[in-house]
């Protein structure tokens, strides 16, 4: 049985030891390597002494965060990917959060790292360390498949970013999904998009080493000239992609296919938001053999739970399905009351399985408000997850998506709660009050604001410090005052629909 | 050409005023959302065609070189 992650990585290594197991730019090492490579960071970390922490890897994007992430696992903690791009504030507020027992980091982020006052380890010594097998072996027999893998941050609607925490046995069950439905084998070769703080790229990652395939990084930079990317994954004969629909547009509206066969791809997947049906038909008109599927679902159950295998033609604005849930993942639509819906009413998507994350890291609170007992089930304990999507069911029995219950956006993929936005503002002196909405058409944050009249650089500056690049507000308007609804609060409302009617001015801008 | 250039490349992305002289790239005023926007805009509003081999860091890395490949495709 499996239990551990690790044991898809040691299975590759034993079955195809010289077989190519993660490649990007400069290269790429075997699954022996990797192996090899993971058990030495891990033997450095468990040095330290601690068990059950968090390894915190602030590293560029390359195939040697990816081993950093096996390392630590190898030492009996969990790992937290950080995106070193984001402003210093933020990484102050996520390691509060998980107190990282060491900072793995590489040269170009070292000394910055170093200012954070915390225990910070270069890759490239940990990795020189001999393995010491005794000492990780103890740790792995004390191991359970409920112990955590991981820890992902993601947007927190009151500023503080919440860490979604996975075990073993989620990732497992998850990957072997995957296999069995996509047939990924030795033979694949994915093409990576995601950052790996990301729930998509638990599927490159996993999907790849459980089943000995190669992991491709693909520089970030060729996403902005899409001939040169798809001429780079014709040289890296990439078959399988699971790329933001942001992504797969870009190449198709710049007509990249029209210059670049694309012989080698066959799978060709896609999550985090929706996927225009005009880019899909591009794709399917060009690469007309390839499988692909719409997958769906939040970082709180793994990756998704929901998928779709495109099986029929869609005119350009028909909308792609959601589709069903995976094997051994079971949804449930719920009302207001905590009922089932009637059929076909719209509801709050819940999930219950294995692939349900273990909750928010060091917050009980917001774990309690969403991870919650199932409703309908009163006789013994079973958590579902409230996903905050509407959702509803046709008549062909496929999920439908009607929105969010709150204020959570997708942007190029990105998952963004708007308030995180306003908390970050409400500290930048001389603003009073503050809204966020967003503009899903033209995928533009707007900032609304009250109080004294400060330049957009300025506004931009003040974020920056405490937001990713990602959610920066695209348009800044100060207004008199910001319109209420009956119920006193900010009507988000009335300001989406002057602003999308060109309208503001009526509002009271200044 | 380079006002009418300017004119809309300021209306996809206003930060772009700040940065007339800076790699657009390396500074990641034109990433891989942005240049659809760019590249859309630039077609459109001076009725041209870019080809996709055109879109190339070395065409879209400045103002500059945005500028020289807009000549070049409107001659």
């Amino acid at each position: 049985m499996i239990k551990n992650v690790l044991q898809m990585l040691e299975n590759a290594a034993r079955l195809f030891p010289d077989k190519a197991a993660f490649s990007d730019s400069n290269g790429s090492v075997s699954y022996r390597e990797a192996f090899a490579s993971a058990k030495s960071i891990g033997t450095c970390i468990t040095k330290m002494g601690q068990k059950g922490k968090a390894v915190a890897v602030v590293m560029e994007k390359n195939k040697e965060a990816v081993i950093s992430f096996m390392g630590a696992v190898y030492s009996g903690n969990f790992y937290v990917p950080i995106d070193s791009k984001m402003p210093d504030d933020r990484i102050r507020k996520i390691f509060d959060i998980v107190d990282p027992t060491v900072i793995l980091t590489d040269e170009a982020n070292y000394e910055r790292m170093k200012c954070l006052e915390k225990k910070v380890v270069l890759y490239w010594d940990a990795v020189k360390a001999i393995p010491d097998e005794d000492a990780l072996m103890a740790i792995r027999r004390k191991a359970i498949d409920t112990d955590p893998v991981y820890a992902l941050f993601t947007s927190g609607s009151t500023g503080i970013p919440k860490g979604v925490v996975c075990c073993h046995r989620s990732v497992i069950d998850y990957a072997d999904w995957l296999i069995e439905t996509f047939s990924f084998d030795e033979n694949t070769i994915f093409g990576n998009q995601t950052q790996f703080y990301f729930s998509m790229s638990v599927l490159d990652i996993y999907a790849a080493i459980r089943s000995a395939a190669q992991l491709h990084i693909i520089p970030q930079g060729l996403f902005t000239f899409p001939v040169k990317l798809l001429e780079h994954m014709n040289e890296h004969k990439i078959n399988t992609i699971y790329w933001v629909p942001t992504a797969l547009c870009t190449v198709a509206n710049l007509r990249a296919l029209n210059k670049v066969q694309m012989p080698y791809l066959k799978k060709i997947l896609f999550a985090g938001e929706l996927m225009p049906t005009k880019q899909l038909n591009i794709w399917r008109e060009h690469v007309p053999n390839a499988l692909y599927a719409n997958l769906f679902g939040p970082t709180e159950i793994t990756d998704i739970g929901i998928y779709y295998i495109v099986n029929r033609e869609f005119e350009d604005d028909e909308p792609i399905p959601i589709g069903k849930a995976c094997d051994n993942v079971d949804l449930l639509i719920l009302d207001e009351n905590g009922q089932e819906a009637a059929e076909g009413e719209i509801g709050e998507l819940c999930i219950r399985g294995s692939f349900l994350a273990l909750g928010y890291y060091n917050d009980q609170e917001k774990t309690k408000e969403v991870f919650v007992q199932n409703p309908l089930n009163p006789h013994y304990p079973e958590l579902i997850y409230k996903t905050g999507d509407l959702v509803s069911i046709n008549d062909c029995g496929e999920l439908l998506y009607h929105g969010r219950k709150d204020f959570q956006i997708k942007r190029r993929g990105n998952r963004i709660e708007l308030g995180e936005i306003e908390a970050a503002a409400g500290g930048i002196d001389g603003i009073e009050m503050c809204v966020c909405i967003y503009d899903d058409k033209k995928q533009k944050i707007i900032f609304f604001y009250k109080g004294r009249e400060i330049s957009e650089d300025g506004l931009a500056k003040g974020l920056g410090g405490k937001i990713p690049e990602y959610m920066q507000p695209d348009r800044y308007i100060r207004l008199e005052d910001l319109p209420y609804n009956a119920n006193g609060k900010i009507d988000r409302k009335q300001l989406k629909g002057a602003y999308i009617n060109g309208k503001f001015e009526e509002l009271g801008r200044v | 050409m380079r006002n009418k250039v300017l004119e809309i490349l300021y209306e996809v992305n206003p930060k772009i005023a700040d940065h007339l002289t800076d790699n657009l790239i390396e500074s990641g005023i034109i990433d891989s959302f942005e240049i659809v926007n760019v590249v859309m805009e630039l077609e459109e509003e001076l009725n041209i065609e870019i080809d996709p081999e055109l879109i190339s860091p070395d065409n879209f890395e400045s103002v500059d070189a945005i500028v020289r490949l807009m000549e070049r495709l409107s001659e």
